[in-house]
């Protein structure tokens, strides 16, 4: 076997887009992290210390998209009947666990000293997590994902010595040893067994796989696929009373599906309840990752709960505008499904009644959601006396939350959405400013005074005017090209 | 007065009509200027091949997509503004439907039958137990094929005037397929429904059509009844010594290795075929449907 090959073989297992994408930010990540160093360059920096995390960091990230690859590759090999590919792949994963693991770890323990062991077992405990994300059952790969986050309060809760201790190797290598061993009988299973990847069980390797080789737009029965695979007790269940032709906005509600959809009184209890269970799963995964006793006590305190529930539903706002325009734009790049339906529909009026109905069912219900937060925030603000400037931040980002709903999905409706990575980059934008805006404003992250001075007020007002005003831009134009089109039903 | 009134009669009957269709995605022409129009109760096949256009005209004679010329009417209206009485008359189903994956058959059914005023709700209750459909099963863990029969289900229950099937058959087993054409050559026979249905099969097209159109290039190349294919055009082949004569007008021509030219003629209205068909040496070949989509096409 050609060690060159191998080495070659997961990149070669991508699609060109995403291999671009990731050899440009492992390129830009290098680089970034080099003039770091540079910048910060102290003597009495514990460089070890900081190689080593930047090293676990880069073999979870590898592990997880390129270098699992390989496992792909190994899997379709044995279905195709090519044991020589399949034999190949398993070397490459191998031969990568070396040049990822071992290698980094000696080389640091001949370059700066301390423990090649303990380096060893810290990278292999990285490449684990990263592959476990791939190659597990999505619900594994959740919680392998939260291990690192909840590391610190576990170690704490569980007396474990930290990496730099004495005793670290007694639990962690065969810690380390176990995750392998799992991972290793799980990936044989994953190669040779298709039926045991079936469904929910299917890792998110898989399921990634037609996003990654046929790109967004080409996996067209993807939705269908997921709402399909979904457990019986989490798929939404429709309400159809009240739908029909003297009811059009509830009617497009309901085509529109999504969790905005009419649903059963049973079926919102449902929702409802996982919302909640996630709400208490991120507070117990903060808890878990407090260490010490009296973080507990403030984060359960009525002020530090308030603050904890500000944060949550200052950021949960926004993060609605995602859901909202993946399914718009879910329905209009698809020409077989809803819209030939919905554009042939009868009575739903004329043009300019079906356009008001649509605007009313798509954007009424998140902006109605976005509202309720809005005000939830501003009382939780008075309750914790915030001060002003903090709380017109926070609802200066709510606000702009609202606005990002309109105008995606005005830009998804009126054919606006022509230039996906320019506005898919202007969402991130303001997600990013949004979410800069709460921590500034929250009581939680109150130990940064330097950025509440007029610079800092100059440089926010700079960045909100360079997202806001492309915004309303895209919103004008979506708006102008759904009025302009006969129909509001016509694919783009 | 009297002729204008006549002409908008005219207008007002035919079902489906489009004019100067064209249209095209990036950069590419995908329809070139294609005329077509339905007679009310004729069943037509748009017969092509993959990437002819058929789907693209279907979509644009129905206001399903902005065509970049040229313009289409349903029932005398303009598609891309159909009135909601144009829409009730009007039943089309796409190829490979992934519409509302989030209903269970029963419901989908129940929620488009409240829009459209003669929908027959025993015919899709009765449809779906003898199509072995379970009514209470999400859309989207059917299989493609099961889709495409509830699809048909919904098309056929809301009693249409006139029927669009784009592939109608493309992921149906032989047994649905034949349960499927019977089913659309009862409606065009009985009820007197207009159908335009696209398909690669050429047997489909001989079991139900009345007529073919035949899709080439995004070009209409030629349309005719079915039964008149084998009357109509001829394989006409000219061996190498004759191909350099006067070659007549021809729906495709093939030059082959050693010379000889093979060209699709088609007999003028007076039945006579090209006068190079008499040429010593020349031969002219019947076509079936299948053999003439073959030899345009390839």
């Amino acid at each position: 076997m050609n060690p060159g090959r191998l080495l070659m073989l997961p990149w070669m297992a991508l699609s060109t887009m995403p291999r671009r994408v990731v050899a440009g930010l492992a390129c830009a990540a290098v680089v970034l992290a080099v003039v770091a160093c540079v910048l910060s360059f102290r003597p009495e920096t514990a460089w070890a210390l900081h190689a080593m995390h930047a090293l676990v960091l880069f073999d979870i990230l590898g592990w997880a998209t390129v270098l699992s690859q390989s496992l792909l590759l190994a899997r379709e090999a044995h279905q195709l009947r090519l044991p020589r590919l399949e034999r190949e792949a398993c070397a490459s994963l191998c031969l990568y666990a070396v040049a990822t693991v071992a290698l980094p770890a000696l080389l640091l323990n001949g370059l700066v000293g301390g423990t090649a062991a303990t380096a060893m077992v810290e990278l292999a405990f990285g490449a684990g997590i990263g592959m476990a994300y791939a190659a597990l059952p999505p619900q594994w790969s959740l919680l392998i994902v939260l291990v690192p986050m909840a590391s610190t309060g576990l170690a704490h809760g569980l007396a474990l010595p930290g990496p730099g201790h004495r005793g670290f190797l007694a639990w962690a290598a065969p810690g380390t040893a176990a995750l392998w061993l799992v991972l290793g009988w799980h990936c044989r299973r994953l190669i040779r067994d298709e039926r045991a990847t079936r469904g929910n069980r299917m890792p998110l390797l898989l399921r990634l796989r037609s996003a990654l080789w046929y790109g967004r737009g080409g996996d067209g029965g993807g939705e269908t696929r997921l709402v399909g695979q979904r457990s019986r007790w989490m798929q939404p269940g429709a309400d159809l009373r009240g739908c029909g032709p003297g009811h059009p906005v509830r009617s497009l509600r309901l085509a529109l599906g999504g969790w905005s959809m009419p649903q059963t009184p049973a079926s919102r209890v449902r929702q409802a309840g996982l919302a909640v269970a996630a709400l208490l799963f991120g507070a117990l995964i903060l808890l878990l990752s407090s260490s010490s006793p009296t973080d507990y006590a403030s984060i359960l305190s009525a002020s530090g709960g308030g603050a904890l529930l500000l944060f949550y539903l200052a950021t949960t706002g926004p993060l609605l505008v995602i859901t909202h325009m993946k399914t718009l734009q879910r329905r209009w790049n698809r020409p077989n499904a809803e819209l030939p339906l919905l554009a042939l529909l009868p009575g739903l009026g004329d043009a300019a009644r079906r356009r008001r109905a649509l605007l009313d069912a798509a954007l009424r219900p998140t902006l109605g959601v976005q509202a309720v937060v809005l005000l939830a925030i501003a009382l939780l603000a008075v309750h914790l006396r915030l001060a002003g400037h903090d709380l017109a931040l926070l609802l200066l980002g709510q606000l702009a939350g609202m606005g990002m709903t309109c105008a995606s999905g005005m830009a998804v409706m009126g054919g606006a959405w022509t230039q996906p990575w320019r506005a898919t980059a202007l969402m991130i934008l303001g997600y990013l400013l949004i979410n800069a805006g709460n921590t500034l404003a929250s009581p939680l992250f109150d130990d940064h005074p330097g950025l509440h001075g007029p610079a800092a007020t100059v440089v926010l007002a700079v960045l909100w005017a360079s997202f806001l005003v492309p915004l309303l831009r895209l919103g004008l134009r979506g708006w102008r090209g759904l009025r302009r089109r006969p129909h509001p039903f016509l694919a783009n | 007065m009297n002729a204008m009134l006549d002409d908008t009669m005219q207008t007002r009957a035919v079902p489906l009509a489009a004019h100067g269709l064209s249209h095209g995605y990036e950069g590419r022409q995908v329809l070139r200027g294609v005329d077509l129009a339905l007679a009310p109760g004729s069943v037509l096949g748009l017969i092509g091949r993959n990437g002819a256009g058929k789907s693209t005209l279907i979509r644009a004679m129905l206001g399903l997509l902005e065509p970049l010329a040229g313009s289409a009417r349903v029932f005398g209206e303009p598609a891309l503004t159909l009135s909601d009485d144009a829409k009730a008359r009007l039943a089309y189903v796409p190829q490979q439907p992934e519409a509302l994956a989030w209903l269970t058959a029963r419901q989908m059914l129940d929620y488009l039958g409240r829009f459209y005023p003669r929908w027959d709700a025993a015919f899709a209750q009765r449809t779906l137990q003898r199509w072995k459909i379970a009514p209470d099963t999400l859309l989207a863990r059917l299989s493609p094929g099961e889709r495409q029969r509830v699809d048909l289900i919904r098309a056929l229950a809301s009693q249409p005037e006139l029927l669009v099937l784009d592939e109608p058959a493309a992921a149906l087993d032989p047994v649905a397929r034949r349960e499927l054409l019977r089913e659309v050559a009862l409606r065009a026979g009985e009820s007197g429904t207009t159908v335009l249905f696209s398909t690669h099969i050429v047997s489909d097209l001989e079991r139900v059509a009345s007529e073919i159109a035949f899709l080439h290039e995004g070009r209409l190349l030629l349309r005719c009844g079915v039964d008149e294919t084998k009357e109509r055009y001829a394989r006409l082949w000219l061996p190498a010594r004759l191909s350099a004569a006067e070659v007549p007008a021809s729906l495709s021509r093939r030059r082959h290795e050693d010379g000889s030219l093979s060209l699709v003629v088609e007999c003028d209205t007076h039945g006579r075929w090209p006068e190079a068909a008499s040429l010593p040496g020349a031969r002219l070949d019947a076509l079936g449907l299948e053999d003439l989509f073959v030899e345009i096409a390839e």
